[in-house]
């Protein structure tokens, strides 16, 4: 399932996948995989990701439906 | 000692000396790739294994059978192990984990064609001389080169194709 909320978080703060991957130490394809839903990420790396977007867990990867 | 001796010991250290270095390359390797990487590498190890695993369980039936009619074990034991390792880079090249984080994928490119020019070379002398069988068989000596080049030019194809794709999508 794609990750529209992470993508949405990206673009608001005018990020580019690459900016993002290098914020988090990761390659631009995980961030490209995340967004795409084809790779579920760590803990950490979820908490990097929070930490680089300035959102919480909940905002990023908690799904209400 | 004899020729022979000489030569199996010079491999063997020759081997040893390679895992030795290569153990602690991947060892400073391993921060290299992210989490997703390593995973995807870790599946790649997976299938090049199983790869070399059934390619040597079909060398041994074509031995006990008595079937090596056209090449000689020797160079069907080293096709088997470098297509596992094409195998292995195809897949990892394929689901973006062959280039490290602070790699640069035309690095490989650069190295890739300069293996397969060389290999090149040593095959293109068995060809025009016509050495190319021995007995009617591909020997490991006269062999080994094509196979390289042949594997070495599928992982670099792939690995061009993978870089135009990353660039596009890297653009969009």
């Amino acid at each position: 399932m794609k990750n529209l909320k992470l993508k949405a978080a990206r673009a608001a703060r005018d990020l580019s996948q690459e900016q993002l991957a290098l914020k988090c130490g990761v390659s631009r394809q995980t961030i490209n995989a995340i967004e795409k839903g084809d790779y579920n990420p760590t803990i950490n790396l979820c908490i990097a990701i929070c930490k680089a977007l300035d959102k919480t867990l909940d905002d990023l990867f908690w799904d209400e439906e | 000692m004899s020729t022979g001796t000489v030569m199996a010991l010079g491999i063997m250290a020759g081997v040893m000396i390679a895992a030795w270095f290569l153990s602690r390359k991947a060892r400073k390797r391993d921060c290299e790739y992210d989490e997703m990487q390593l995973k995807i590498r870790a599946k790649g190890y997976q299938i090049g294994f199983h790869t070399a695993l059934c390619l040597i369980l079909v060398l041994i039936l074509l031995s006990e059978l008595d079937w090596f009619t056209f090449f000689t074990p020797g160079f069907a034991a080293f096709a088997a192990l470098i297509i596992s390792v094409t195998i292995f880079a195809v897949y990892c090249i394929l689901h973006d984990a062959f280039v490290g984080l602070r790699s640069n994928p035309r690095q490989y490119v650069i190295l890739f064609s300069i293996v397969i020019l060389a290999q090149a070379l040593g095959a293109l002398r068995y060809w025009t001389a016509g050495e190319l069988l021995e007995n009617g068989r591909l020997t490991f000596g006269s062999g080994a080169s094509t196979v390289m080049v042949v594997c070495f030019l599928a992982i670099l194809i792939t690995l061009i194709v993978k870089m135009r794709q990353d660039g596009k999508e890297a653009e969009e």
